[in-house]
Parts: structure tokens; C-alpha cells; sequence
């Protein structure tokens, strides 16, 4: 089985998965959890799960969590493609609100969780 | 497949001590529908109300709006698989309840969509602005989970678009309409001057609140199949999706949608429409892959000519509608997109998130970015508290008038992907 990667800014994600997956978990933005895929792309990494969550859009939700396959030897230049043109969307539509109700939060991040799961049944 | 379509118009709706009927009015027994609604052990309760066409009244956060209809001597029912046993729809007689809707309401996650405006400026850019609208808001207990939440909802929708369906049995109605599609070799044979064209709707299917049902089957879990056109028309997809308001397809749009209502009525004119095929929108890469590789299989078996291809939602769905279009063209099947635009407030922004040079015939349902002003309403069902919070509104976009700025986004079917809607380049 190829070797794979959560990354994510969504801390339901980080403690559901964190025991039995490798994980990437950062303390940051949405736009941050695609840049830190990109890295990884430019670096032979395969994306597995597509960069844009559902109809969410990068202004609403705060959180994203992806899913990578690692070690690649070429560089998968459909991922640099999807990659690419998903972080100029989220470029495009800017950051979610700052201030956010602890509610509101709490199920954008179930959500995300909840997407992911699906994913996750999968692999 | 023949499916008979009994319309009774209905121009108004009160509250009554007895449901039924009468002269084109549909009267509902609250308590009764409340205690049909109430069965659902996880509803604490639900507030009725009837919005008209013309009433200063503002619906927010919408969930899903349904067309009440019943099947008439029928071993099949509506909404097949989920309220209704499994048996296949699309045949026979149905019952419509036209010029109504049942719309649901109430609070599910912390995030909300949807304003339908009954009147004023935002009234214009929603098609239920124009239907009689029984609204129920449904209130869960506190330790529900958003799931079952979401469920129960959905679920008290569907019971209630049946139970006022029920009031038209017997009831001769005012126009039927019949479409038929024929078995495909059959339909080939009938019309071979014709070129053939097929539909493949795109159907939301991502997880929570992001869901589609099929014949009861959750969407995601399904592989692209064949539908006749007529299954549609008659209930078998149902919508568990609450985002994005203005590009979501309502349980309303699935019953009545426009795509195949005009390829019917082009169907033995310009072309020769054989069929459906439904796909779905998924998360994990390999889905996105496989589920367009057999819709562009299952459009090249059928021999078609021409595909349209509509999709449901923005962002990730854009990388299956061009999946889609590119794997169906490099079959030499014409495709034509429907779609809808982000494309910022100017509209001089990238419209969508993927692209391909195959999709050179794009229809648009608007877009979504672009600013509106609503009128204050003298009423407002559900929680106006959320219009600043839902997609397209914004913090600060109250005025003191109460009049509010938001995105086109906010409203139910603004962008819509099927093309019901009222937006067009020219004014129609």
C-alpha cells in the first residue's frame, strides 16, 4: 500500500487520525494547508483527495484537510495542475472572517471531518 | 416508460379544520400535520406558517422546498426508497400540486443558507418568490446529531409534500400532460433522421449536508447508472444538500427539472432524447476518476450524439464537470455544459475552478458573486440573525432602513444549474 499523508488544519481531523496515519497538522489557514500540499506536490507527492472542499468555499470554512501519496520519483503534473489552480481560487476569494462563533466553528470543522471520513472509508 | 403528469392548480393556502381541496385553495389541519411531522421522535416541535407571493416576508435559512404529488392507483409510490417501498417510479399517473411548496427551515449547524424573499427585490431572482409556500421550521433537541439532524428534517419535508399530495386523490386536474420515453433500440429505430442526445445530470454527493439520494441510495455510494427521464420526473432523486443555496437543486428542481422538460419538448422535433444518466461529485480523487470514466462509457454505449451535462455546486464539482465534458468529447460526443460562475463582484474574475478547451459550449446560470440589495420585509420566518452569517452576506450588511446587501449566493436558486431560474443576458 502507498505510503500517504493527512494534511490539515482541523484539529477533529489531527485527533481522529493522528494515532494510526502520518499527519500533518498546522496551526494555520486554509490557504496554508494548500501551500504546504503544494510543497509537497513540487516534491513528487500525488494528491488523493481534491483541494477544494465541496460547495464550501476558501472564504467560508476555515478548515481543509487533504490527503497525499508520498515518494513519488516523477513529479505528478496533474497534482501541480489541481494544486495550482486551487490555490488561485482560494487566492481568489480571500479568508474566512477572523471572528468566528465558537458554533459556527465547531461544525465547519465537523464538516470537514465528515468529508474526510468518507475518504478515509475508502483507502 | 409513460408517465402521466395530473396538474391541479392551486392559487391560495389557509389554515383549516380539515385538510383538503376546494376551489383551487388548499386548506391544511395544522394540528394534524404537526402530529404527522411529530411522529419523528428526534422533532421537538414545528412552527407552520404560509407565505404568499407578494407578502413582505423573508424565508431564511431555507433547507430544501418540495412539490407536494401522490401516485394514483400505483404499486410505486413518491419518493421511492425513502418514504415511499423501492419499486421503480416514472410510469403512470402522478398528481402535482401546482403553484405550491412546501419549503423546511431550522436550525441545523452554526452555518446557514438561503433567503427566499416574497417580494421586493430579491423576490425576483427566486422562483419560489412565486409559489404558495407552507413553511415548517423544525426545532430538534439539543443532543441531536448533525446527522440525525439534517435527517429529520429532510425526512419531515418528504412527509409533509406527501400528505398534502394525498388531498388530490380522485381529483381530476385542470391539464395532464404525458411524456414518454420508449426502450432505446426502439426509440433509435422510431426517429433515425434525428440526432440522439443524452442528459447527465451531476448530483451533489460529498458527506454532511453535501448529499443526494437516489432511489433512496445515498449518491455517493452509487456508480453512474441509466435512468429514464420520466424516474426523475416522478421522485427518485431527492435532495439532502444544503449548500450552496443558489446552485443546490431542491427536491423541487429534481421533480420538476427544466433540462428534461425542454429536451421532451424538443424530443421528436430537432432531436431524439433516449435518456439519463445520473453521476455523482465526490471528495477522493480515484471517485472523480472512475465516475466519469463510466459516465463517458455509459454515453458512448448508449451511441448518442450530443451530451448536456448538468452540474451541481462550485469549487471541487468544477473538476468533475470538466472530467466529465473532456472524457465524453474525446469519445466525438458533442457536449454542452451547464454550470454557474464565481467570478467576483466586477465578474472579471476566473468563473471557475477548472477548465478545459473540450468545454466550448457553456451555458451559464449566473453569477454567483454579484452583489443585490434587498428590500426590508415586514416578516421574517426562521432566523434573521444567520443573513449576515450564511455564504454571500457579510458582516456590517444590514443597513439601518433594513435593507441588506448580499451576494446572489444567498438565495435559493439564484444560479441554478439546471437553468431554472429567471437570470439571462437579455430580459425575458
Amino acid at each position: 500500500m502507498e505510503q500517504t499523508m493527512i494534511i490539515t488544519n482541523n484539529p477533529k481531523v489531527n485527533e481522529k487520525y493522528h494515532d494510526s496515519k502520518t499527519v500533518k497538522f498546522l496551526e494555520g489557514t486554509y490557504l496554508d494547508v494548500l501551500l504546504a500540499a503544494r510543497n509537497i506536490v513540487h516534491k513528487g507527492g500525488v494528491l488523493l483527495t481534491h483541494p477544494l472542499s465541496s460547495s464550501l468555499k476558501p472564504n467560508e470554512t476555515p478548515y481543509k484537510s487533504l490527503l497525499v501519496a508520498q515518494n513519488k520519483e516523477e513529479v505528478d503534473l496533474k497534482s501541480i495542475d489541481l494544486i495550482e489552480n486551487s490555490i488561485a481560487t482560494a487566492q481568489k476569494f480571500g479568508s474566512h472572517p477572523k471572528e468566528m462563533a465558537i458554533k459556527k466553528r465547531e461544525d465547519y470543522k465537523l464538516i470537514d471531518l465528515d468529508l474526510f471520513d468518507h475518504v478515509m472509508d475508502k483507502i | 416508460m409513460r408517465l402521466e403528469l395530473n396538474y391541479i392548480t392551486i392559487n391560495e393556502m389557509q389554515f383549516s379544520s380539515m385538510s383538503k381541496i376546494h376551489n383551487q385553495t388548499l386548506l391544511i389541519n395544522k394540528k394534524e400535520l404537526e402530529d404527522l411531522i411529530l411522529k419523528d421522535e428526534h422533532i421537538q416541535s414545528v412552527e407552520l406558517d404560509i407565505a404568499r407571493p407578494g407578502e413582505s416576508v423573508r424565508i431564511t435559512p431555507v433547507k430544501d422546498v418540495l412539490e407536494p404529488r401522490i401516485k394514483e392507483q400505483s404499486s410505486s409510490g413518491v419518493f421511492p426508497g425513502v418514504i415511499s417501498g423501492v419499486e421503480t417510479v416514472g410510469s403512470g399517473r402522478t398528481n402535482v400540486l401546482k403553484g405550491v411548496a412546501v419549503v423546511t427551515s431550522g436550525r441545523i449547524v452554526g452555518f446557514q443558507e438561503g433567503i427566499i424573499d416574497m417580494s421586493g427585490e430579491g423576490a425576483k431572482y427566486t422562483p419560489f418568490s412565486e409559489t404558495v409556500n407552507l413553511v415548517m421550521t423544525c426545532h430538534c433537541h439539543d443532543s441531536i446529531k448533525a446527522h440525525e439532524h439534517e435527517k429529520a428534517v429532510r425526512y419531515a419535508g418528504l412527509r409533509a409534500a406527501e400528505y398534502l399530495g394525498k388531498l388530490s386523490i380522485g381529483i381530476e386536474g385542470d391539464s395532464l400532460e404525458t411524456y414518454e420515453t420508449l426502450p432505446l433500440l426502439q426509440s433509435v429505430s422510431h426517429y433515425p433522421e434525428l440526432p440522439k442526445v443524452a442528459y447527465v445530470q451531476m448530483l451533489q454527493s460529498q458527506g454532511l449536508l453535501h448529499d443526494t439520494y437516489v432511489y433512496g441510495v445515498d449518491a455517493k455510494h452509487i456508480l453512474p447508472t441509466l435512468l429514464y427521464p420520466t424516474e426523475l420526473m416522478d421522485g427518485a432523486i431527492i435532495s439532502g444538500n444544503c449548500v450552496s443555496a443558489c446552485d443546490k437543486n431542491t427536491t423541487y428542481h429534481h421533480q420538476n427539472n427544466c433540462v428534461i422538460q425542454d429536451l421532451f419538448k424538443q424530443h421528436g422535433k430537432e432531436i431524439n432524447f433516449v435518456g439519463v444518466v445520473i453521476t455523482n461529485e465526490n471528495v477522493y480523487l480515484a471517485d472523480k476518476e472512475r465516475s466519469s470514466d463510466w459516465t463517458a462509457k455509459l454515453v458512448e454505449y448508449l451511441g448518442v450524439d450530443g451530451v448536456i451535462i448538468s452540474q451541481e455546486g462550485f469549487g471541487n464539482p468544477d473538476t468533475d464537470l470538466i472530467m466529465n465534458c473532456r472524457k465524453i468529447e474525446s469519445k466525438g460526443i458533442d457536449t454542452v455544459i451547464i454550470t454557474d460562475e464565481y467570478a467576483g463582484r466586477d465578474g472579471a474574475s476566473q468563473s471557475l475552478a477548472d477548465a478545459h478547451q473540450s468545454a466550448d459550449a457553456v451555458v451559464t446560470g449566473g453569477n454567483a458573486n454579484e452583489l443585490i440589495v434587498l428590500d426590508p420585509m415586514k416578516k421574517t420566518i426562521g432566523h434573521i440573525e444567520y443573513v449576515e452569517k450564511i455564504a454571500g452576506g457579510f458582516n456590517g450588511n444590514i443597513n439601518e432602513n433594513g435593507s441588506i446587501v448580499v451576494e446572489l449566493q444567498a438565495i435559493i436558486g439564484s444560479t441554478n444549474e439546471l437553468g431554472f431560474g429567471k437570470l439571462s443576458a437579455k430580459d425575458i
